[in-house]
């Protein structure tokens, strides 16, 4: 999932100074389940910013709260069109993708994030989520005995490890596992050792385009 | 000028029978400040969204009693929860010392209105919400 963490409230109040109708458009999708942008967390946005203005100026602000589905595809926004156009400003607590989509989709109100979208992550139990895939194109999984090197890796090292590793942590932070120790633990386990012996060439970035574009051949609409 | 008495909302554990005001004795300052109690299935249920909207609608504390828990987690669970709002509190410039669990087991209403004393008296200190302190200077 994607994984966000909530702004401070100094800063969203900031950046929809001076407006007096304003919505708070939660996404019930990856920030839900990282409990930083669905429907509970936009209704705790929603209170503070309301609590915030009143303490700042006395003002009193309209604050209105949507939570859709999702934020990155057009059928589940069309639905709060209308609603969404009778406010001064949007703030949206969907990840990066959601805020850029809406912006797009609203175009002549201003759409602003409520949250700083983090990383690529998995939920590691109660309230902790830690980053899995750099999102790279090519993925070498397979090899790796489903341990992203990439990732994982300070250095992102396709060929480990290096020498810093040290009793199985990382040189760059001693807090950190070592990917490639990692990797060897897991190929052992796997009865799949010899893979440590493969030489990955270096990864084409080059090939990498940003920003990039997928086309499903089967689903695409002409 | 109208003494101060300060509303004290106090979401409670349905199952801790301790968390009422009538299972012991009021007292006087009790009484004359207004309380109001709002009886939760579980403790676990509460979350900073209440707790904002309390103190948003013109709570001057806010109260969260329970104890040993029949679902196990329940206190741990809003412990945590609590220590979190505390933090939203004070970012938004509201003293977190206006937001208070306290462990109540069952048959003990004395440490309930105990608790409830306590934050009135510390409330009274620090003066009414600050919400409605900007409400009135605008």
């Amino acid at each position: 999932m994607i994984v966000a963490q909530r702004k401070g409230i100094e800063e969203v109040k900031k950046m929809v100074e001076g407006k007096s109708r304003i919505l708070i458009a939660g996404c019930g999708t990856c920030v839900a389940v990282c409990m930083a942008g669905g429907e509970r967390e936009v209704s705790i946005l929603a209170s503070m910013l309301r609590m915030a203005v009143k303490l700042d100026s006395g003002r009193d602000i309209e604050v209105a709260e949507i939570t859709m589905e999702r934020q990155c595809d057009r059928e589940f926004i069309e639905p709060f069109d209308k609603q969404m156009r009778e406010y001064d400003a949007v703030i949206s607590t969907a990840c990066g993708i959601g805020v850029q989509f809406l912006a797009d989709f609203l175009g002549d109100i201003p759409v602003v994030p409520g949250v700083n979208t983090k990383f690529l992550g998995s939920n590691e139990g109660g309230g902790t989520w830690f980053e899995r895939c750099r999102a790279c194109g090519e993925c070498v999984l397979g090899e790796t005995g489903g341990i992203c090197p990439i990732t994982i890796c300070a250095k992102n090292l396709l060929n480990g490890p290096c020498g810093g590793t040290n009793k199985g942590k990382c040189e760059v932070d001693k807090d950190k596992d070592c990917a490639w120790t990692l990797i060897y633990q897991r190929l052992e386990k796997l009865g799949a050792l010899d893979n440590i012996r493969k030489i990955f060439p270096p990864k084409n970035y080059h090939a990498q385009t940003h920003p990039s574009r997928m086309i499903h051949e089967a689903y695409k609409k002409d | 000028m109208k003494k101060f008495e300060p509303t004290v909302i106090a979401f409670s554990c349905m199952f801790c029978a301790g968390c009422e005001p009538v299972a012991a004795k009021p007292e006087k300052s009790m009484k004359a400040a207004q309380l109001k109690v709002i009886r939760l299935h579980c403790l676990g249920k509460i979350n900073s969204m209440h707790v904002l909207k309390a103190f948003e609608n013109g709570a001057d504390a806010v109260l969260v009693a329970g104890g040993a828990c029949r679902f196990m987690e329940g206190l741990a669970v809003a412990q945590k929860q609590i220590e979190y709002t505390r933090k939203l509190l004070e970012e938004l410039g509201i003293e977190p010392q206006r937001l208070e669990l306290v462990p109540v087991n069952q048959a003990e209403g004395k440490t309930f209105n105990e608790a409830v004393e306590g934050i009135i008296k510390r409330v009274r200190a620090l003066g009414p919400n600050p919400l409605m302190k900007a409400k009135k200077a605008a």
